[in-house]
């Protein structure tokens, strides 16, 4: 049950247990590095995002909450902020854009995901089966970092729809990923 | 529109960080008195981080080793902060005795002098394991010298001894060096100088006991890498007695300073899948457990709660205090 591994996990981080570090990389870097190089043209700063990320959880354990959901999404989560950061200030924000823009219509078995699980692939399923204007507004805002607003200018449509969307959107994954929000 | 709908319309575009700061601060704060808006808010926030699972990269393979290598050398240099602390400590405690108290009677080792001595004799062996060829220098506590020779003797030796540890390679930090005690397992250099600090701590506490001093009792962390050392030394200290249980776990629950949950192996086997239910479980105090460790606290004086197979805890307890450094 990956509830009970992440609670066993975080336990034996906090106690200073760096096996538990191990095996925290060895689940979870994959989807962090996604994450990172999935939003960046860079894929050293990826590399190093996510080499932050884990020597972060090693020195802060407590950041985590397991109580608020699973470990792997707030590593994720973490990467995500780190990128964003990185894109607010990189020349290249511009490019990563277009890229995400145009990866916006990807199919559910794309070939640029090299290693996959049962959680990976239904969550992106779930992604790939929202309405084509939907999925926009949600990865711009996901891996691009941008504010309902600059999702809104991005695509040309009006701030209350693209604020509407991102709700509705979620609200759709919500339902497509009820087992999974319970881990 | 009311500030509940306003708040209510922008919960999507929150959950993905994608509102301007007057925005968040707005749902913020609705969401400290709105139970509604709350659980909408977390549950969307679930969901958005869940899309970041969507698309798993293998990383470069050299990553692995990069982060536990930085998490090895950030613990290190926690460790030796620690361990310096701990020494001075007891060097100004030292500083501060009369004659009287250097020949006052300890159960270990005689009097202080021989505490010193039986301290800096461990030391000096991390040392040797560590720089096999260093000359072992002037640092000495014969019998025949001053107590304050033999303080300085010491003292000095355990500062060379952090300093060396202040500057690991990658080489050191990858190191196996034997550990003191009876079982003499090798075992990482981290290790290795929680053991040192343990020790340490554990003959400063002697000398203040028996001068009716008040005690120095670790950090909350440092308590929390003892028990962790003791934890990973179980297995070994339960093969040295006969007391092995292939495959079993004990579940420890430690409380005050320190305190956390840890899962000990019965054997030196890996658990096998029965090992998800424990044999039995212990619930006493951290710093006495630490006690209990270092041949100080008899098991049966521990306290505390024993649930399960009462004759693993007591073997896990009385393995336990075979592992101090005397």
């Amino acid at each position: 049950m990956p509830a009970d591994r992440d609670a066993d996990l975080h336990r034996r981080l906090l106690a200073g247990d760096e096996r538990a570090l191990g095996e925290a990389y060895d689940a979870y870097a994959a989807s962090v590095y996604g994450v990172a190089r999935w939003m960046l043209d860079d894929a050293g700063y990826a590399e190093d995002i996510l080499q932050d990320v884990f020597v972060g959880l090693w020195q802060r354990p407590k950041d985590y909450q397991p109580a608020r959901g699973p470990l792997r999404a707030w590593l994720c989560a973490v990467a995500r902020h780190r990128a964003i950061d990185y894109l607010r200030r990189a020349a290249t924000a511009d490019r990563c854009l277009r890229r995400i823009v145009d990866r916006t219509a990807v199919s559910a078995d794309s070939a640029e995901s090299v290693i996959d699980d049962e959680v990976s692939k239904t969550v992106r399923a779930a992604v790939c089966a929202l309405p084509e204007a939907h999925r926009a507004v949600v990865l711009l805002a996901y891996y691009g970092g941008l504010s309902y607003r600059q999702v809104a200018s991005t695509l040309g449509i009006p701030e209350g729809t693209a604020k509407s969307r991102l709700r509705a959107a979620l609200r759709l994954l919500a339902m497509q990923l009820g087992p999974e929000l319970r881990d | 529109m009311t500030v509940h709908d306003e708040v209510w319309d922008c919960l999507g575009a929150w959950a993905l960080d994608a509102c301007d700061e007057a925005e968040t601060r707005r749902v913020d704060n609705h969401l400290a008195t709105c139970v509604v808006c709350r659980a909408e808010a977390a549950r969307l926030r679930r969901v958005g981080d869940l899309i970041g699972l969507a698309r798993p990269m293998a990383p470069p393979v050299a990553s692995r080793s990069l982060v536990l290598g930085a998490a090895s050398a950030q613990m290190l240099a926690s460790l030796v902060d620690s361990y310096r602390h701990r020494v001075e400590g007891f060097a100004s405690l030292l500083g501060s005795l009369s004659a009287r108290d250097w020949a006052a009677p300890l159960d270990q080792h005689g009097d202080v002098r021989g505490v010193v001595a039986h301290l800096h004799a461990n030391d000096r062996a991390l040392l040797a394991a560590l720089d096999p060829d260093a000359d072992a220098g002037d640092f000495t506590t014969d019998a025949g010298g001053s107590t304050t020779d033999a303080a300085v003797a010491w003292v000095r030796q355990a500062r060379r001894l952090a300093d060396r540890m202040a500057a690991p390679t990658a080489d050191l930090l990858s190191r196996q060096v034997p550990l003191v005690g009876r079982a003499r397992v090798r075992r990482p250099v981290v290790d290795a100088l929680v053991q040192r600090s343990f020790e340490t701590w554990i003959h400063d506490d002697d000398v203040r006991g028996t001068l009716r001093l008040p005690g120095r009792p670790p950090a909350p962390a440092e308590v929390r890498r003892i028990v962790g050392l003791g934890v990973a030394l179980i297995p070994f200290a339960l093969a040295a007695s006969g007391r092995s249980r292939p495959g079993r776990v004990a579940h420890l629950e430690l409380t005050g300073p320190g305190g956390g949950r840890w899962d000990a192996y019965l054997a030196l086997d890996s658990p096998g899948p029965e090992a998800s239910e424990p044999v039995c479980g212990i619930v006493a105090a951290a710093t006495g457990f630490c006690r209990v460790m270092a041949g100080r606290l008899e098991p049966t004086a521990l306290g505390g709660v024993v649930t399960g197979d009462g004759a693993a805890a007591y073997d896990l307890l009385h393995a336990a205090s075979t592992l101090g450094c005397d």
